[in-house]
Parts: C-alpha cells; sequence; structure tokens
C-alpha cells in the first residue's frame, strides 16, 4: 500500500452547497482518486454527483488540478500526491 | 456586415459576407460580452471588475471599466502580443502578466475571483458575459435583411463565441424574425491549438486539452476550452463542421482578406477565412451557399504576425529618376 500524504483540497464556491459551506479541508490520501473517495465519505451523496457525471466519470463541468497543474496532464485519477500538496476544483469556465 | 463579392470571387463562391469587428471600440468582438458584464458589475455593485484575457478581452474590459469608473485587474498570460497590453494599460487597468499559459492565467484569476469581491467578466459573471456575443447573430439577421445565412464561420477559442451566435440565431427563429431554415456554424480553430476540432474529428464528447499551444493565433490559444464540448454539439447539431489550418494557412488568409476586402484582421480572422478556403476546396461548402465569416479582431493588434510575410518597402532616392526606374510602377 502507497505511503499516505496529507493533501490540502479548496473547492469552488459553486460547490459549497454540497461540502457543508466548507472552502478547503485536508485529507490523507496516496492518489487522486483516494482523495476524492474520501471526500465522497465525507459529504455524501450530493458531493459525489457534483463531481462525477452519470456515467461515473469526473464532471466534464470541473476541472483538478494538482500543485496547479491540470490533471489531465499527470495521471488522472491516478496521480501520485505528496505531504504538502494541493489539489484545486474549479468549474470549466474560461476565454469567451 | 460587408457583401464580400472580391472575396468570394477569390474562394470561387457566389454570396459571402463579413461580419467585421474589427472596428469596434476596442477593436474586437469582446466589445459585445465586455459591455453587458461591466454593466452588470455595475448593477451588483461589484467594487472591481477583472479578467483573464489572450489580450482583446483584456482591451475590452479594461475600456469598458474605465468608462464605468471601475478598478481593473487582468490576468494575462506573460507571452501575449505587446500591442494588446499597451492598450489595456492605457485605459488604466492593473495588468498582472503570469508566466504561462492562457490556462494558467485563467486559473489564478478563478482562485482570485474566491477571494476578492471582483466581478471577473469571463468567469464569476460569465452568464451574463456570453450574452453580448448573441448581437452577432442578431445584427447578422438584421444586416441580411431578415435573410439568415445558410453557413457561417465562427473562430472557436473557449467555444462560448460559437454557442452564443447559435442561440442568437435560435432566438431569433422562435420570435418569428427568422425563417426556420437550417443555419450550418462551422468552427475555425489553428493548427497548434485546436481541441474542439480534434473532438469533432475523432467523433468524441471529450475535449482533450492542449498543454502548450502553439500557433500565431495567440487570441485562440485556448488549451482547456470551457464550453469546448458545447461547441462541439453546436457544431453536430446544426450541421456544421470543424476543421483547422496552419500558420501559413492563416497568413494567406490574412493577405487574401486585406487585399480582396481592405480588411485587416489579426490571426483570429485568418483563421475564419482560411478555413473557409479549405472547406470549398475539400467541396464541404458548396459554391452557392450563402455564408458569413466572423472576423473578430483587428490585425492592428498583433502585426508582428505577418510582418515577414508581407514586402519590404523599396527604398530610392528623392527624385523623380529614381521612382520612374521601379520595376513596380509597371509602366505607368
Amino acid at each position: 500500500m502507497s505511503k499516505l500524504a496529507k493533501v490540502k483540497v479548496v473547492f469552488p464556491s459553486v460547490i459549497a452547497s454540497v461540502t457543508a459551506g466548507e472552502k478547503e479541508t485536508e485529507v490523507s490520501a496516496s492518489t487522486l482518486g483516494e482523495v476524492i473517495d474520501r471526500l465522497v465519505v465525507k459529504y455524501g451523496d450530493a458531493f459525489k454527483e457534483r463531481i462525477f457525471d452519470s456515467s461515473g466519470n469526473l464532471s466534464k463541468f470541473l476541472n483538478f488540478y494538482v500543485n496547479g497543474k491540470n490533471i489531465s496532464f499527470l495521471k488522472q485519477l491516478e496521480t501520485q500526491l505528496n505531504d504538502g500538496d494541493k489539489v484545486l476544483i474549479l468549474p470549466t469556465v474560461s476565454g469567451g | 456586415m460587408h457583401k464580400a463579392n472580391a472575396l468570394a470571387r477569390a474562394l470561387g463562391l457566389k454570396e459571402v459576407y463579413v461580419k467585421d469587428d474589427t472596428v469596434n471600440p476596442t477593436y474586437s468582438f469582446k466589445d459585445r460580452p465586455a459591455t453587458v458584464a461591466v454593466s452588470k458589475a455595475v448593477e451588483f455593485g461589484s467594487k472591481a471588475v477583472g479578467c483573464a484575457s489572450t489580450g482583446n478581452l483584456a482591451a475590452a474590459t479594461a475600456a469598458h471599466a474605465a468608462k464605468a469608473g471601475l478598478p481593473c485587474y487582468i490576468f494575462i498570460p506573460a507571452s501575449i502580443e505587446l500591442n494588446k497590453i499597451v492598450q489595456a494599460t492605457a485605459y488604466g487597468a492593473n495588468i498582472i502578466a503570469v508566466k504561462g499559459t492562457y490556462d494558467d492565467a485563467n486559473v489564478l484569476a478563478a482562485q482570485a475571483a474566491e477571494i476578492y469581491d471582483w466581478a471577473f467578466v469571463n468567469i464569476n459573471i460569465r452568464p451574463y458575459y456570453v450574452e453580448g456575443s448573441k448581437t452577432l447573430a442578431f445584427e447578422t439577421c438584421e444586416q441580411l435583411d431578415w435573410s439568415p445565412p445558410d453557413h457561417v464561420i465562427v473562430p472557436v477559442a473557449s467555444g462560448a463565441l460559437l454557442g452564443a451566435i447559435r442561440r442568437g440565431f435560435d432566438e431569433f427563429r422562435k420570435l418569428g424574425l427568422i425563417e426556420n431554415s437550417k443555419i450550418r456554424v462551422t468552427g475555425a480553430q489553428p493548427h497548434g491549438c485546436s481541441p474542439v476540432v480534434d473532438a469533432f474529428k475523432s467523433n468524441s464528447d471529450e475535449i482533450s486539452p492542449v498543454e502548450q499551444p502553439d500557433t500565431i493565433a495567440k487570441s485562440l490559444a485556448v488549451g482547456n476550452p470551457g464550453d469546448g464540448l458545447y461547441a462541439v454539439r453546436n457544431i453536430r447539431e446544426t450541421g456544421g463542421v470543424a476543421e483547422s489550418v496552419t500558420n501559413e494557412e492563416i497568413v494567406e488568409a490574412i493577405k487574401l482578406l486585406a487585399k480582396t476586402e481592405g480588411i485587416f484582421t489579426e490571426p483570429a480572422g485568418g483563421v475564419t477565412i482560411a478555413v473557409l478556403k479549405k472547406l470549398v476546396e475539400s467541396g464541404v461548402v458548396s459554391t452557392d451557399e450563402k455564408i458569413v465569416c466572423y472576423v473578430t479582431g483587428n490585425g492592428l493588434k498583433s502585426p508582428e504576425s505577418i510582418l515577414e510575410h508581407v514586402p519590404k518597402p523599396v527604398e530610392i532616392e528623392p527624385s523623380l529618376e529614381s521612382l520612374t526606374t521601379l520595376s513596380m510602377l509597371g509602366g505607368v
């Protein structure tokens, strides 16, 4: 089993309604997927429904970053984490 | 809107129009969404406005903020054309040049929107912002005397403009202002940053972000387009296509539009024209279609993109003898 890393997770206001108003939290996990699993346990089904689409894939309406890097350019949910890493969730808005 | 007869002849088409947004107040289409967004910021009592921008939105937001008397904070990728920064700076905006791509600047702006009481026009006030671009469809209908086009070619960065144009046509249909005919909406992107085209061509519903966009069309260099998925759907649903073009094709198209219609566009408009040319050559566009090309920004925004591709001035002595020996005069 991989070593658990203590990471900070930051949420956007648009999902604060499903995180009991919390805008950040700390989680111990070895991968991003484990972070999400723990958050689902903590916040429940409403949170899960915002993070995943009906097919069980990460929502196309949110972007996930680890230390500022989009996980599309890392290993998606398999991205390994280290102590002090910052996981950022943002709505997919850009440009115009 | 210009009826582009010379361009149409050059491309072998019968009826082409150019919707020319090179002559807007800040010289790009971004005045349309920015004016709506800043007006809403005033209405909401926001302390400041801001945006992440590849350049054109920076200038538009800064200008409208100046007129509204609001402080303005602009997040830009440090690599964009200097001319675009100068323009926004002149309007009094605070420019924050982020060492990274547009998407890096946008992520930072999105985080800033969480902690400051500012109206970020393309982030937390986006639902209003995007509505402004619908006027490109409204004006197209009006200027074509309520006889809408068969096909429109739209440059795609985030994909929001394409969606707004499609929605504008749909709303006019529902209001009965235009007939219920189909308007094909085609998306145009540059090679080096074409995630929407890639998704369309691979028949995918997944947008694969481009980590390091590489194109002279800096205003289209949005590697992770927020409305990319919607753009693909809008293109498919309207029977349009998505196509990309090379830097060389973009430069040739900029020159073609300038020489045939007297319109000097930034590379994004070159992408539009180059894609039309490519679609004509491949038979995707038929010669009798009534086509509108959206040319969304002024060439003076980024003259460096074609500087090396236009003839240099011929230097002569200040004498008639020197002048009359020039071959370029062609015996006139």
